[in-house]
């Protein structure tokens, strides 16, 4: 793997928990189905390391932002079906919000232009 | 089940990614990450099949795609962690604790009765053998015990799991008097015991981290379909 793509993990992995609520947000889905999102929503650098996931799943599910349900599905193997809460929803806007103002910020001093496109 | 291959090495993966949590997060967590990670390479082994790929090129690039088994593991553990009150006899560390108190005092209980057996015997040469044995042979193997108990790659809970260590040794200076055989043990204790143990418990799970690093080094960095 590149220097440049382990950097970009580094930069996913705290941010993580942001896109898989804003993910959520289109209809339940099972982690697998939310990291192929991700890793195809995601242009390079950014590449998840897919089984970093369940640990951010399982947080985000303690904390009342999601809320999962085992399905067992004929002659397969068993998944369990995320969605989000409204508590998950008000979070992902909080999220949102920081990350725009934080962006913002570095984008000033880095002297960079989102270009318009 | 959808797939039909020999999964062993899917089944290896799966151990190693819950080898660090095991006897740390409780049973149903555990169950569930594993079931979490059995679902998700059979997902991209599937994907990978369609797309072309043998069985085994599959395999290994699923668990390319899924990353590090000790990375996803301490992810978890620091999952674990984050809720939990902060304090040294966390979940993590008492588990380390436990374990380290039971070999160690295992080990010292076994010293203890050689050199008492030494004593009882006439010949100073045995008592020359059974010094050094105690000296060189029950902290390593309590060493290496307790380094395939402690989850690798945490430090902290390797720290800890040192501790009883030092308790044992400060418990032995409380209780042993004056006479050869304590100050002999206690001696043994500082200025062998500490360094050996605390090497082999480092070695021991710096080994098995490093083991579990080659394993994923063995397998294809790039993914491309």
């Amino acid at each position: 793997m590149s220097e440049q793509t382990e950097n970009g993990s580094d930069l996913l992995r705290g941010n993580t928990p942001a896109l898989v609520l804003a993910i959520l947000q289109d209809g339940p889905t099972h982690g697998y189905a939310i990291a192929k999102q991700i890793n195809e929503s995601a242009k390079s650098p950014l590449h998840l390391k897919q089984g970093t996931l369940y640990p951010v799943l399982h947080g985000l599910e303690r904390d009342g932002f999601v809320i999962g349900q085992w399905e067992h599905p004929d002659g397969e193997r068993p998944r369990k079906v995320y969605g989000i809460t409204d508590k998950g929803r008000a979070e992902l806007a909080r999220r949102t919000f920081e990350w725009k103002q934080f962006a913002t910020s570095i984008n000033t001093i880095l002297g960079v232009t989102l270009d318009a496109h | 089940m959808p797939i039909s291959f020999d999964d062993s090495v899917i089944q290896a993966f799966v151990n190693m990614l819950a080898a660090p949590l095991e006897r740390t997060v409780d049973d149903s967590t555990l169950s569930e990450f594993r079931n979490h990670a059995l679902f998700h390479l059979e997902c991209l082994i599937d994907e990978y099949r369609s797309g072309g790929h043998t069985e085994d090129e599959a395999v290994a690039l699923a668990i390319a795609d899924f990353g590090p088994a000790d990375l996803a593991a301490m992810a978890m553990l620091d999952e674990w962690c984050r809720g939990r009150k902060p304090s040294p006899f966390s979940r993590t560390s008492s588990s380390a604790v436990w374990w380290s108190f039971a070999w160690f005092g295992i080990a010292s209980g076994c010293s203890l009765l050689a050199i008492q057996f030494a004593e009882m015997c006439p010949n100073p040469l045995a008592l020359q053998v059974a010094s050094t044995l105690v000296c060189l042979i029950p902290p390593v193997i309590a060493g290496i015990a307790v380094g395939r108990c402690v989850p690798t790659g945490n430090l902290r809970a390797l720290g800890i799991a040192l501790s009883p260590l030092f308790a044992h040794a400060l418990l032995a200076a409380c209780l042993m008097g004056p006479a050869r055989g304590g100050i002999l043990f206690l001696t043994l204790f500082v200025c062998v015991w500490l360094p050996a143990g605390a090497v082999s418990v480092t070695l021991t799970s710096w080994l098995r981290r490093n083991r579990q690093v080659r394993y994923q080094n063995s397998m294809p960095k790039e993914v491309s379909l």
